[in-house]
């Protein structure tokens, strides 16, 4: 029997492209228009309905930049970002986009209640809608106990929760996270791990950028890995992370004899053989070799 | 009051206004559409450049179009909140303060002052208040990254702008609703006052020999007032039954004017004078203007009167002891709107050419007089007997019409005469005025002289003047809200500054580089300033005065072009002028017609202001 190894994903590969990027590319320019850096080199990439999607990549590598420029944040040197088909300058897309920024940038003299009906209301939502998906938020990040303390009260994990529920206010069909479990404590952590599994079971597609890559291969489906602002690898998860020229065999039964010759050829021994598979890798241990032949061979795709 | 140039109704200023501001409009558009397509151009390409104004064109209109009330308030609320907990009330508490302080150096200023105080700490403890509210706002919000929340919502680029101009607004609304209630209690207690009779003037009373003697109150708030019991100075002597404003009943004495203000005198049983609050330092006169004109010392008609040598040359001035008059023709006069007679009221000034009697104002006369005497039968009354008056300078005059008046028959008798049937005609009533004393002028204005209809509240009119406040401070905030849209808070402020700065002397800087004023630009007058020359002196001819004056003449334009385009702030004369301050200092109701131009004016400002505002955080990349 061969089997893969991995965790099981949606059927997001085949799925309807939400966010997609066509030759995105971005410079920075100072006051008088000369080029400062190139921060995105013509980045193709396609974000599907139902998918987790990581974007990885060392500072100064184009994930933020690519988060902005998907956001409206920024306008695109060249090429395009369409989210749900709209530009990504479009208002409109936001109706149906939820987004943590990395340092959860609220207004410190508002409390958790009013931090939501306020962005309730930016979303044209009636006073009851707000009210209750106010309280049903407030519950979901464990803050009901602090829902009257303005927010300049709060500490970094309780900002991050109430960041969070700003972003699913709208009840969002797309989800980007920049650096989702920054701040959080390792329970924290878990528990927004499992939120961004349960909005993928939910069939929400979520965006997210990480420096964590452990958190980036307990919860992407896919990944993009960026560096000096060219697109290094992208795929599966559990496809990138396969060892494509080793190959691991292992059995179970076998006589001491038959294990001798089994290096030889294991078939004709008539073993029960379990598995015949590729050994995984850890993604840091991914990341760091591609950044390593990035350097090397600046321009060129890892893999 | 002085009024350069009368006001406008409103009807005559609607269709002017509209046109002016639909060909501002079309050609601001036509630049700003210029100018995001060079910029694109410069950017992209001429090929993309069309397509992005296209979008942003495209975009501003779709956007108005799909403004939410709900988010334009919530970001309104969100700038509300903001402020009160940022402790902006701290501000009121500031204003309560030094209005406490200033109870201890106003003590026996007139009404001119405390108005004039609370005004002018209103207006630029509010406009400062809102400039640094309004400046560091969205500044704040960009440079610590919370506008992300924001503009990843579907929020409108003119919600953003506009919810911010009507946040800082309401807290600048409230702000000053709260200053007016206090000003107006400060201004109320501050005037207030009871006088009682000199002590030292009981006894003329008690020896019952008062009577053609001019007696005097005690001294309260800085000042007394004199005042006889004969009927000299009884208003109603005379014939004179048309009502004083104020007054609580006719046929009353009155004390002296003193610091802008008379109280009334009422007899106790036994014969002691008392006397009623101050009358006359809060009103709110509601004129109604003639036209003047003049002629001159032959009675030839005059196009204006003759100068005394004043650099101001708003009033005319005509010689005493000749035939210069100066006529006044008023209109919609009818028994219905004036079943009294004439309340006439004026503010003549007076040019002494010798000292004559100093303590005494100056003789003159009002002769009234049908407009057309030519249409008139033989025999008919063309106009009434002179009425004498002497000329009080720097105050309003009361000096009432009756219904009932003389005339001088042909034989050289006096009969009496009824205004309305014998004078008016069609609406219309001439008053002539002459000076009798020889060597003596009466300079005089169209606004010197009017018909002062039932005033209006005085309260009413502190809240009209508070409302001009409150156009300027919505200006203050628009302008501070866009500018902060380009760029951060410390310029933006010193932008926003030096914009109402230029407003505020929008006229001189047209002036000086129109040459109607001597001055010079920066440069020069720094030089002047050094040199200690005056204006006037010729600078010589050289290489660098070449220089200065090039560079001076550059900042001249351009700022004379920024005064085009900033509100005027200042001057209500101007009928953009938005001070309307000047109108309840000197005792005069502001007319509704100039309100409603001020904040149609206001309107029509936020409203372009805004678009460029709009278009600021349209095309800018939020997270550069």
């Amino acid at each position: 029997m061969v089997t893969n190894s991995g965790s099981t994903t949606s059927g997001a590969s085949t799925g309807e492209v939400v966010i997609e990027t066509r030759n995105l590319s971005k410079i920075y320019r100072d006051f008088w228009g000369r080029q400062k850096v190139r921060a995105l080199k013509s980045l193709d990439m396609e974000v599907r309905r139902g998918e987790i999607f990581g974007l990885l990549g060392p500072n100064g590598s184009g994930k933020s930049t690519t988060i902005k420029l998907i956001l409206g944040l920024l306008f695109p040197t060249s090429g395009e970002a369409l989210v749900f088909g709209y530009d990504s300058t479009n208002v409109v897309k936001n109706e149906r986009i939820g987004f943590l920024p990395e340092e959860s940038y609220l207004y410190k003299f508002l409390n958790a209640e009013e931090t939501l009906d306020f962005y309730g209301r930016l979303f044209d939502m009636s006073p009851e809608k707000r009210r209750q998906r106010t309280q049903e938020l407030i519950e979901m990040v464990g803050l009901g106990w602090a829902k009257r303390r303005q927010l300049k009260e709060y500490s970094k994990g309780m900002t991050r929760r109430i960041g969070l529920a700003q972003a699913l206010i709208n009840d969002p069909e797309l989800i980007i996270l920049d650096e989702p479990t920054t701040g959080l404590d390792p329970i924290g952590t878990r528990e927004m791990k499992d939120l961004i599994l349960k909005l993928r079971d939910e069939g929400k597609t979520v965006l997210m950028c990480s420096h964590l890559l452990a958190d980036v291969q307990d919860v992407c489906d896919r990944i993009a890995i960026l560096h000096q602002g060219e697109l290094k690898e992208m795929g599966r998860v559990d496809s990138l992370l396969q060892v494509t020229d080793v190959t691991q065999i292992r059995t179970q039964g076998l006589s001491e004899e038959a294990q001798r010759e089994i290096r030889e050829i294991i078939n004709k021994h008539g073993g029960n053989l379990l598995a015949v598979d590729n050994p995984t890798t850890t993604l840091e241990d991914l990341f760091l070799s591609i950044v390593k032949d990035s350097e090397a061979r600046p321009g060129r795709r890892a893999r | 009051m002085a009024l350069e140039h009368p006001i406008i109704p409103f009807f005559t200023w609607l269709p002017f206004a509209l046109l002016l501001f639909v060909v501002l409009v079309t050609g601001i558009g036509a630049v700003v559409v210029l100018g995001i397509y060079l910029i694109a151009a410069v950017r992209n390409g001429p090929g993309q450049a069309v397509q992005f104004t296209r979008y942003v064109i495209g975009s501003a209109i779709y956007d108005i179009l799909q403004l939410s009330p709900r988010r334009t308030i919530a970001m309104a609320g969100l700038a509300f909140k903001e402020s009160i907990r940022r402790y902006v009330f701290m501000v009121f508490l500031v204003f309560v303060i030094v209005l406490f302080f200033a109870t201890l150096f106003l003590e026996g200023s007139t009404a001119k002052h405390y108005i004039g105080f609370v005004l002018l700490l209103s207006k630029w403890l509010v406009l400062l208040v809102v400039l640094i509210l309004s400046c560091f706002s969205l500044p704040a919000d960009i440079k610590s990254r919370t506008i992300y929340t924001i503009v990843t919502k579907p929020v409108r680029s003119w919600e953003i702008v506009l919810g911010r101009i009507v946040g800082f607004s309401a807290i600048g609304t409230l702000m000053l609703a709260m200053m007016c209630v206090v000003s107006y209690v400060f201004v109320r207690r501050g005037l207030d006052h009871q006088h009682v009779l000199e002590p030292e003037d009981v006894s003329l009373i008690a020896a019952d020999d008062s009577d053609g003697l001019v007696l005097r109150t005690d001294v309260q708030k800085g000042h007394r007032h004199r005042f006889s019991l004969t009927n000299e100075n009884e208003r109603a002597a005379d014939g004179d039954d048309v009502e004083r404003p104020g007054a609580a009943s006719t046929g009353v004495n009155w004390t002296e004017q003193v610091a802008g203000h008379q109280h009334q005198i009422l007899l106790a049983d036994d014969g002691t004078p008392t006397f009623g609050p101050p009358i006359g330092d809060t009103l709110a006169r509601r004129p109604v203007y003639g036209k003047l004109s003049f002629l001159d010392r032959n009675g030839d008609p005059a196009e204006k009167g003759i100068s005394v040598g004043k650099e101001w040359t708003y009033r005319g001035y005509i010689e005493g002891n000749s035939l210069a008059t100066a006529i006044w023709k008023f209109d919609g006069v009818s028994p219905n709107s004036f079943p009294e007679g004439l309340p006439l009221e004026m503010t003549i000034r007076v040019f002494r050419t010798h000292k004559g009697e100093i303590e005494q104002g100056i003789l003159g006369t009002i002769v009234v007089r049908h407009p057309y005497p030519e249409r008139l039968r033989p025999g008919d009354v063309v106009e009434s007997a002179p009425i004498s008056f002497r000329a009080d300078e720097f105050v309003g005059q009361w000096l009432p019409i009756p219904r009932r008046l003389k005339a001088l028959a042909p034989d050289g008798t006096t009969k009496d005469i009824d205004l309305f049937n014998d004078l008016v005609y069609d609406g219309e009533v001439e008053l002539r005025v002459r000076c009798v004393e020889s060597g003596q002028y009466f300079g005089m204005a169209q606004a010197d002289m009017y018909m002062r209809r039932n005033d209006g509240s005085f309260f009413g009119n502190f809240c009209k003047a508070f409302f001009g406040i409150w156009l300027k401070m919505v200006l203050v905030v628009t302008f501070s809200v866009i500018i902060s849209t380009l760029l951060n808070a410390p310029v933006a402020m010193l932008a926003t500054s030096v914009s109402v700065v230029i407003g505020f002397f929008a006229q001189d800087i047209q002036n000086i580089l129109t040459g109607k004023t001597e001055g010079g630009g920066p440069l020069e007058s720094t030089f002047r300033l050094f040199e200690q020359q005056n204006q006037i002196v010729p600078l010589g001819e050289s290489v660098q005065v070449n220089v200065a004056k090039g560079i001076d003449w550059v900042v001249m334009v351009l700022m004379t072009g920024v005064s085009y385009v900033m509100p005027n702030f200042r001057g209500y004369a101007d009928y953009g002028g938005l001070d309307t301050g000047d109108f309840l200092i000197n005792g005069f109701d502001i007319p509704m017609t100039l309100l409603t131009q001020h904040f149609l004016i206001t309107f029509g400002y936020v409203v372009v202001v805004s678009t460029f505002g709009y278009l600021f955080l349209k095309t800018r990349e939020i997270a550069a």
